[in-house]
């Protein structure tokens, strides 16, 4: 049917006219190929000097022994967390562990339900590295007391030396006031060591193994101490600083993650335990919006009632109107 | 366009059917020749002419996007040929890694662009919801591919972002499969599944763009368009 | 009202509004865009005077017969 014989609408009709069909209009000659080509061109140039003078971020990893050098503390009271139970990884569900319900989203475990398939023991990433050790009889004599102890004893030593730590000044181990910490002092400073000699390198990845590829041990350590994370605000890359949008020193990072990173950084979801599973639902159901913009009535309406078209189309509208 | 009836030669709704060919003749390659040919009737995949209402600087970003996005893979694939770590240690591998995170940077800059300006035309009137829909699916993707692209530099962003989104993904159990701590896994979506998913997405949303045409304008009030 | 506070982490530039903080980068990156994109609207896409021919009648753009052309029906019906 032409659009030329089309019946006016009348004011009654609630419904709007069919689009008519693309391939009825008068044509132009437009050479496609050769506009890809231009396009290529232009894009190739453009990205060549962004990259040729701007170049893109390489910071080194953190490496185990780095951590180590730079935040022997910290190292040492991760070291105790992780015997305690008390670190992040020690106490996340699922899918490392049963030890937390995990996040919810309107009141559905989702965390939970994902299932224990990543198994990981959080007492393991210290105590599994320094079985391996050979020479030293104060280490040895250590773990030989820690595995011959029960876990509530375990348990108890190593809060005991966790909350010591941080009330020593400065975290140092050496001011640690006097206590019942058993054999974990000697643990977190074998632990030390190691990490300084560079043997931990590697000791949680291929674990007994040659090929290693899976860094799913070292990264829960390392993230489990405050240095990765303090590096990483110190560049502004934190959860609540917009972090998701960002990168290190002045490169681009990913505008695009805005809308994500947003809901991060306001209540409800700025103090929420639920945090991650909620803003993933919301980001959902906004995604779902966009996908589903041409079935939304009012959504699909605003490019009408907003005339931006009128500015694409003038030329067209004027040749009609002519 | 149906497919017309049995034993009968062309009709006006059935063109592309030969004299004496019936659908539901035993030749699969000519059925998959002919849904081809109506898919995209020929002539409309590559025509050398556009309507004339297709004239303004915002239908260009579509292709430019496309350009992008070749020159993302092409330096990708430059770098999978001198490997993960090859850009750490040579000034040349870090150039490439240069272009690559630069033509990503454009890629996006591009499709948000072409996306405005799609909003803003209701393209998908005139059954193109599924054009639309397509475009939103490749911008999904595209996100996934590039996301697991950080976690594939081996460097302290890789272990800042792993470490940040293992969360995030483990908080509705989808980190129990998909596991961002592990590079080796992460590194093979980046390079060969996300990537396939994209440029399969990219096409049908090609195709059906050619298929479809360009939208019409706006009909003003009144007015047909 | 808002103070705008650039600030110089040696890290990077951040730009600071309230509770919204953005990297300088980003920030150039997301104006060049809008820019852009309003460029794209108003500037005057100019290429009739290059291109040879007038419009052409429908149809003209493809090989396909006059059948093929009449039997595309109107596409599609548009709600509000």
């Amino acid at each position: 049917m032409s659009p030329l014989t089309r019946p006016p609408r009348t004011p009654h009709r609630p419904q709007r006219p069919a689009t008519p069909d693309s391939h009825g209009y008068p044509t132009r000659p437009y050479d496609l190929v050769k506009e890809f080509v231009y396009a290529l061109v232009a894009v190739t140039v453009l990205v060549l000097a962004l990259a040729a003078i701007f170049s893109s971020p390489d910071e080194k990893s953190i490496t185990l022994t780095g951590w180590a050098q730079a935040a022997p503390g910290d190292v040492v009271a991760t070291a105790a967390g992780e015997l305690a139970g008390s670190t992040a990884s020690a106490g996340y569900g699922a899918p490392y562990n049963h030890a937390a319900e995990g996040q919810k989203l309107l009141g559905v475990p989702l965390q939970k339900l994902g299932g224990v398939r990543l198994p990981v023991s959080s007492a393991d990433l210290v105590l599994q590295p320094l079985a391996g050790v050979r020479g030293s009889q104060a280490l040895s004599s250590a773990l030989a007391q820690w595995r011959a102890a029960g876990a509530t004893q375990q348990t108890g030593w190593a809060s005991a030396y966790a909350d010591a730590l941080t009330k020593a000044p400065g975290g140092d181990p050496a001011k640690v006031a006097a206590g019942d910490f058993g054999p974990v002092p000697q643990l977190a400073s074998s632990f030390l060591d190691l990490a300084r000699s560079g043997g931990l390198e590697g000791a949680l990845t291929s674990s007994g193994s040659f090929y290693g590829g899976d860094q799913t041990r070292a990264l829960l350590l390392l993230s489990d101490g405050a240095y990765l994370e303090d590096t990483a605000r110190a560049q502004n890359l934190g959860g609540d600083q917009w972090g998701m949008m960002n990168e290190t020193g002045n490169y681009p990072g990913q505008p695009w993650m805005w809308l994500y990173t947003f809901w991060y950084q306001v209540p409800p979801f700025s103090t929420s335990d639920n945090a991650d599973a909620q803003v993933w639902g919301l980001m959902m159901v906004l995604t779902l919006g966009l996908l589903f913009v041409p079935l939304i009535p009012g959504l699909r309406a605003i490019p009408r009632l907003v005339p931006v078209h009128r500015l694409i189309w003038r030329d067209w509208y004027r040749s009609r109107h002519a | 366009m149906s497919a017309g009836q049995p034993g009968v030669g062309p009709t006006p709704s059935a063109p592309w059917t030969r004299a004496g060919t019936a659908p539901g003749h035993d030749s699969w390659t000519r059925a998959l020749r002919d849904w081809t040919a109506r898919t995209v009737p020929p002539g409309q995949l590559l025509p050398d002419r556009q309507p004339a209402y297709v004239r303004s600087w915002i239908y260009v970003f579509g292709v430019l996007t496309i350009a992008a996005l070749v020159l993302v893979v092409a330096s990708g694939v430059a770098l999978a040929v001198g490997g993960s770590a090859w850009w750490h240690v040579s000034s040349l591998g870090h150039f490439v890694n240069s272009v690559h995170l630069w033509s990503v940077e454009v890629f996006f800059a591009a499709m948000v662009v072409h996306l405005w300006g799609m909003f803003w035309m209701a393209a998908w009137r005139g059954r193109r919801t599924v054009t639309w829909m397509t475009g939103v699916i490749a911008f999904l993707a595209s996100i996934g591919t590039a996301f697991t692209g950080y976690l594939s530099q081996s460097n302290f962003d890789s272990q800042w972002i792993s470490t940040q989104a293992k969360d995030g993904l483990n908080s509705i159990g989808f980190g129990a499969w998909f596991n961002v701590l592990n590079p080796g896994q992460m590194l093979l979506w980046h390079v060969v599944l996300l990537p396939l998913a994209v440029g399969v997405i990219a096409v049908l949303h090609i195709v059906l763009v050619r298929r479809h045409g360009v939208v019409p304008p706006i009909a003003e009030e009144g007015e047909p368009s | 009202m808002f103070h705008t506070a650039l600030v110089q982490a040696g890290p990077g530039s951040y730009v600071h509004w309230g509770w919204f903080s953005v990297s300088l980068t980003n920030l150039v990156i997301v104006a060049t865009m809008l820019v852009v994109f309003v460029l794209a609207l108003v500037v005057p896409f100019g290429h009739s005077t290059r291109e040879s021919g007038t419009d052409e009648p429908p149809g003209a753009s493809t090989d396909e017969t006059r059948e093929a052309r009449e039997a595309r029906t109107t596409e599609g019906r548009d709600g509000p």
